[in-house]
């Protein structure tokens, strides 16, 4: 039986007690009884119900489950898929006519590292091939040529000297060769590239007393160019490579020095490299946690995603560039608190994943173009290093869990097969026992919003104050009772921003905000509508009743989530 | 003067907090779970406009 059904049937029938009384009627003998039964009748209903009440909530605690699994609407089911380690900065995913493409570093000691090629048709892994077995991997690149061709490049290191290698491959696979595009002894990292069709464009930082950024083609099977871009006395390091439908080659990459880290651009044109641009502001946090910079070109635009330090904070957050013509760059923009951001690979506009921040760890964001933000991670476990790829309208994300057996696992997510999610999950309820959940859910926020609208005194006290001082005025105390409880809501919003100590729950969007704020004032209203008196105390009233709806609804998404 | 019992107003005021807890759970069914994000700064001065726009109400009335 619900609770609300109950609490009916209980005030129903305490109703009818009072109807049914004995007050004021007449015996047969034509005596006047006393009030005194009804009463006794009244005050042992209300005593069972409440030990009815008390009863039914108490246990809901301990019946609820404490955590429901949001599940992010129209998404599948999450898919594990392999093992493999993160010992590289990136995994990559690539998606062509042949089936979904992986390249991967899997093994559990960083000097002896399989680089491993997964090809996944239908959800099952149709080959594995292991391009390069036992060596000290620091980077990969995995790239499709649009004819079935598999690329790939890989940065060595070993005591003998390091080396970039290339080879390809097709699909089904019937062996490779490897090409060395670089053999040296000083030390070279943070390898990337782009394929272009047949092309690869291949960049990396190599130590030349000091670190530069090398770019270097490889086209049918052999290197046609090997160009030093910068030259500077600091460290260029991280860079990132695209090419756009002209075939110009765009380049970005971190610079490191004294004053910090800047993310610089450049393009390749007939006369060379053009001059650096900075774009805006890097981390060295992000660089020691394998920050890259996220790089695509959609049409004349070139778009740059990496993960810095806004001001005032310590926290990473994603930042976005647009770069227009080569040359216009706009303001960096923060797009969320956040790292490891990366464009989604086939869209016609710039739609982003990134490793969020989420209560219990690491969490995968997308953000579609022009659209909102999605937590596509479910449960508790954290997950990182995101990339993706679409087809269509179809979108497919995939990322690393930690394997509780050890190792770390790649999963996916996408938006082609739905998962069906039930009403009540769609509420964040427990379908399996939504009635305690609810009970549960009910109590806990009533609770933790006392708590919250406690904390808030400073605010009520500064609320209370002004809307005091207004009420010296005529014309503002001659007003009807919703418009001063609107009144009165609306200023204690404003006073909430306010820099006045006190806790806020947690923003749950404009549309959460808006229905937390017109569900307080109404019921404010509600409760208050017959109340007579006015003054100081109606008013403390008023905004304490109004203040600990507000916390109740406002609290019930992070309650759920908790 | 006709005072309200007090488990009428008790109940009444359980029956706001379950109405206002049912409508944020419709809105999670017909809008979908919201997603953690930070304020917009654009809602603060929506806001402080709100504000304004009712402190004038009874000045022009």
């Amino acid at each position: 039986m619900s609770y609300i059904r109950l609490f009916v049937l209980i005030i129903g029938k305490t109703n009818r007690e009072i109807k049914g009384g004995n007050e004021g009627k007449c015996s047969a003998a034509g005596e006047v009884l006393a009030a005194q039964k009804g009463v006794v009748i009244l005050v042992r209903t209300r005593v069972v119900c409440y030990i009815l009440l008390l009863l039914l909530l108490l246990p809901t605690s301990a019946m609820a489950r404490d955590y429901i699994e949001i599940w992010p609407q129209g998404w599948s089911e999450i898919t594990p898929l392999f093992n493999t380690s993160i010992f590289l900065d990136r995994f990559f995913v690539t998606h062509d006519a042949e089936g979904t493409s992986f390249l991967s570093a899997d093994g559990t000691y960083y000097k002896e590292l399989d680089l491993t090629y997964r090809l996944v048709q239908n959800g099952k892994i149709a080959e594995e091939v292991v391009l390069r077995s036992q060596a000290e991997l620091d980077s990969a690149f995995l790239g499709l040529d649009g004819t079935g061709g598999r690329h790939v490049v890989w940065l060595e290191q070993s005591p003998a000297g390091n080396n970039i290698s290339y080879t390809s491959f097709d699909v089904p696979y019937a062996g490779h060769e490897v090409l060395t595009v670089l053999a040296t002894g000083s030390i070279i990292q943070d390898l990337a590239a782009h394929q272009a069709g047949e092309t690869t464009h291949v960049v990396w930082s190599q130590r030349d007393r000091f670190y530069q950024i090398r770019y270097a083609q490889i086209r049918d099977g052999q290197v046609s160019a090997m160009e030093t871009v910068t030259d500077t006395e600091e460290l260029s390091v991280r860079p990132a490579v695209t090419v756009d439908d002209q075939g110009v080659v765009h380049l970005a990459w971190m610079e490191t020095g004294h004053a910090g880290v800047e993310i610089r651009y450049s393009r390749r044109t007939e006369d060379g490299w053009t001059s650096p641009l900075k774009v805006g502001e890097g981390s060295v946090q992000d660089i020691q946690q394998g920050g890259l910079i996220a790089l695509a070109a959609f049409g004349e635009e070139v778009h740059l995603a990496w993960s810095g330090l806004p001001r005032a904070s310590s926290r990473l957050h994603v930042f976005l560039v647009t770069i227009s013509g080569g040359e216009d760059a706009s303001a960096p923009s923060v797009v969320a608190m956040g790292s490891k951001p990366r464009f989604v690979q086939g869209t016609l506009g710039p739609e982003l994943v990134w490793q969020g921040v989420g209560v219990f760890g690491a969490e995968i964001h997308y953000l579609p173009f022009g659209g909102e933000t999605t937590n596509l991670t479910v449960g508790r476990r954290g997950a990182f290093r995101p990339e993706a790829y679409a087809v269509g309208e179809h979108r497919y994300v995939f990322w690393l869990y930690a394997n509780p057996d050890g190792g770390y696992q790649v999963a996916g997510i996408n938006n082609q097969f739905p998962k069906a999610i039930s009403l009540w999950r769609k509420m964040g309820i427990d379908e399996e026992a939504p009635l305690y959940h609810l009970g549960f859910l009910f109590m806990s926020t009533l609770m933790l919003a006392m708590v919250y609208t406690a904390t808030n005194l400073g605010v009520l006290l500064v609320a209370a104050g002004s809307y005091s001082l207004l009420q010296r005025v005529g014309r503002y105390r001659k007003q009807s009772l919703f418009y001063q409880i609107v009144l009165l809501a609306v200023l204690t919003m404003v006073i909430r921003r306010l820099p006045i100590p006190a806790v806020h729950p947690q923003f749950f969007g404009v549309l959460h905000h808006v229905l937390c704020a017109g569900a307080a004032t109404v019921g404010t209203w509600l409760l208050l509508r017959r109340v007579k008196q006015r003054g100081l105390l109606f008013t403390m009233g008023a905004l304490l009743i109004w203040m600990l709806l507000f916390q109740f609804t406002a609290l019930l998404p992070q309650n759920i989530l908790l | 003067m006709r005072i309200k019992p007090a488990w009428k107003s008790f109940a009444s005021a359980v029956f706001i907090f379950l109405g206002g807890m049912a409508l944020i759970l419709a809105s999670f069914a017909l809008a979908g779970f919201p997603f953690r994000g930070q304020v917009p700064p654009q809602l603060i001065w929506v806001e402080v406009a709100l504000l304004v726009l009712l402190l004038g109400i009874p000045l022009f009335r």
